[in-house]
C-alpha cells in the first residue's frame, strides 16, 4: 500500500511544481519523510515542516493515533528562473511490478549500464533504493557501500 | 546455439578452453551442506539413485604419480644398458624423460592450482573487507550539522502509541456511546409500539365497525341515494381531506396531544415508564392524601366558625 501512497505523492509534488506552487503537503509516513529528506539532501526541495491539513505547525505537535490522518509533511519547492528544479518524479518499483536489485545490478546500474527495464541514471538525476533494512539512501551511496535493494523512485 | 563462429558470438580465433590437466580433485573439496538441497527426511528417493550427492573422488598428486607414472618393470645397469642397441637406448631414455616431465607437470599443475586458490581467497577476503568497511557509513560532518532533527526523528517511531490509560478511556468512550445509541433505539423502538398501540382503537376488526365505516363515510344526510349524490359526498369528502381545514385540524391535535402528552389520545412513553416504576401510582397516592387532608382542615375550620357563631 506504501507504494501506491507514494506514488500518489509524487504525481502531487510533479503537479505542484508544474503550476508553481510554493508548498505542497504530502501524508506524514517515515517512507515519505524519507524521499523527501532525500531529495532536500540533493538539493530538490527548498524546505520540510511537519505540519498538519490546515498549514505548516506554529507550536510543535505530538503525532498521537487520533490526530495522525491530518499530519502532513509541507515542503518547499523549488524554483530557478521561474522553472521547477523538480521537473519529473516518478515510480520505478511498483505494487505489480516489485524491482528489487541485488549490490551486483546496482553497481551495474550506477556504472552507466541498463538493469532489467530500469534506465541508467541521466545527469542531474536521482534514483532512490529501500535496502533491507528500510534505509532510504542514493543510487550512488547503495553502490559504494555494497547494498541491494528495492528502486523505489527517481527524480530529475 | 549456432554453427561454427555462430557458437561464439560471431567471434572467430576464440581458442577452445584448455583442458584440465586433473580430472579430479587434487585435495579434499570444501563441501558445505546445503538445507535446499536433497530429500526431505519423509521423502523416499527414486530408484537407481543415490540419497546424498556423489562427489568426486579425491586423487592426490603423489597417487596419479603413482597410478600413471609407474617406473620400468627392468632396471638395466649401466654395463646392461651398454649392451642393448642404439634404438632400444634411447626409447628408454625418451620414456625416462617423458616420465620426468609428467611428473613435473603434475607438481607445477599442483602448485599453479594452490597459488590460484590463494590468490583468489585473497581477493574474497580484501572484498569483504572492503564490503565491511563500507557498511560501517559515516555521515558528512555537514549533514550531522544540518540535519540533526530529522535523522534522529527518523530513528524513533514516528507516532507515539496510545498510553494504557488512553486506551482504556477510548475503550469506556466507545462503550458508552454504543450503549447510548442502543438506548435510543429501544426508546424509538418502544414509542413506536406504544403509538401502534394507541392508534389500534382506531382499527376496524368487526363486520360491524366496518360497515359503519363505511356507512358514515358515504351518509349524505338525504333520502334518495343516487350516483350522483355518492359522487358528490366522495368528492366533498376528498376535497376535505386535502383542505387546510384538515391540516388545521391534524396542527390541533399534534399540539393537543404535546400539551396533554398523549400519543394516538393514549397515554405516551414517559406515562408508560411512570406506570411501571409505579411514579403515577405515589403521585395518586401523594394527591390524595394531600386533598384528604384539605378537606380536613376545610371541615375543622367551618366546625370551629360555627362554634364561634
Amino acid at each position: 500500500m506504501s507504494l501506491v501512497h507514494l506514488a500518489n505523492v509524487c504525481a502531487h509534488l510533479q503537479n505542484c511544481s508544474r503550476v508553481n506552487l510554493p508548498l505542497a503537503h504530502i501524508p506524514l509516513t517515515r517512507l515519505h519523510l524519507q524521499v523527501a529528506l532525500g531529495l532536500y539532501k540533493h538539493g530538490f526541495i527548498k524546505s520540510i515542516q511537519k505540519g498538519s491539513t490546515l498549514g505548516p505547525d506554529l507550536v510543535p505537535t505530538e503525532v498521537t493515533p487520533d490526530n495522525i490522518s491530518s499530519r502532513r509533511l509541507w515542503l518547499g519547492l523549488k524554483y530557478k528562473n521561474s522553472k521547477p528544479v523538480l521537473n519529473k518524479i516518478s515510480l520505478v518499483s511498483k505494487p505489480n511490478r516489485r524491482l528489487f536489485l541485488d549490490k551486483e545490478e546496482i553497481r551495474a546500474l550506477s556504472g552507466g549500464s541498463s538493469v532489467r527495464v530500469i534506465k541508467p541514471l541521466q545527469p542531474g538525476e536521482i534514483i532512490f533504493i529501500r535496502t533491507l533494512n528500510k534505509d532510504l539512501v542514493d543510487l550512488q551511496d547503495a553502490a559504494e557501500r555494497h547494498l541491494g535493494g528495492e528502486v523505489v523512485c527517481r527524480a530529475r | 546455439m549456432g554453427k561454427g563462429v555462430a557458437k561464439f558470438g560471431g567471434k572467430s580465433g576464440i581458442l577452445p578452453l584448455p583442458r584440465q590437466i586433473f580430472k579430479q580433485p587434487i585435495k579434499p573439496l570444501k563441501i558445505e551442506h546445503n538445507p535446499n538441497i536433497g530429500y526431505a527426511p519423509d521423502v523416499k528417493h527414486p530408484r537407481g539413485s543415490t540419497r546424498e550427492p556423489i562427489y568426486p573422488k579425491v586423487v592426490p598428486v603423489e597417487e596419479r604419480i603413482v597410478k600413471t607414472i609407474a617406473a620400468p618393470k627392468r632396471n638395466f645397469t649401466e654395463e646392461e644398458f651398454g649392451k642393448l642397441p642404439i634404438a632400444q637406448q634411447w626409447k628408454l631414455k625418451n620414456s625416462a624423460l617423458r616420465r620426468d616431465y609428467l611428473k613435473d607437470s603434475y607438481w607445477k599443475e599442483a602448485k599453479r592450482l594452490e597459488l590460484k586458490e590463494a590468490r583468489e581467497e585473497e581477493a574474497k577476503k580484501k572484498l569483504e573487507e572492503e564490503i565491511k568497511k563500507a557498511q560501517q557509513y559515516e555521515e558528512s560532518t555537514a549533514s550531522k550539522l544540518t540535519l540533526p532533527s530529522v535523522e534522529q526523528y527518523l530513528k524513533g517511531p514516528i507516532m507515539r502509541q496510545r498510553t494504557e490509560a488512553e486506551t482504556k478511556e477510548l475503550q469506556a468512550k466507545r462503550k458508552l456511546n454504543l450503549l447510548n445509541h442502543e438506548l435510543r433505539l429501544k426508546e424509538k423502538k418502544a414509542a413506536d409500539l406504544l403509538e401502534l398501540y394507541n392508534a389500534s382503537t382506531q382499527f376496524i376488526i368487526t363486520e360491524e365497525q366496518l360497515a359503519d365505516a363505511v356507512s358514515k363515510a358515504f351518509d349524505t344526510n338525504s333520502s334518495y341515494s343516487s350516483a350522483f349524490s355518492t359522487t358528490q359526498t366522495f368528492k366533498s369528502l376528498s376535497s376535505t381531506s386535502n383542505s387546510r381545514v384538515s391540516v388545521g385540524n391534524d396542527i390541533d391535535t399534534a399540539i393537543a396531544n404535546a400539551l396533554l402528552g398523549r400519543v394516538n389520545g393514549g397515554p405516551d412513553l414517559n406515562d408508560v415508564k411512570d406506570t411501571l416504576h409505579g411514579e403515577t401510582y405515589k403521585l395518586v397516592e401523594e394527591a390524595g392524601k394531600n386533598f384528604s387532608e384539605m378537606l380536613q382542615k376545610d371541615q375543622q375550620k367551618y366546625e370551629k366558625k360555627y362554634k364561634d357563631n
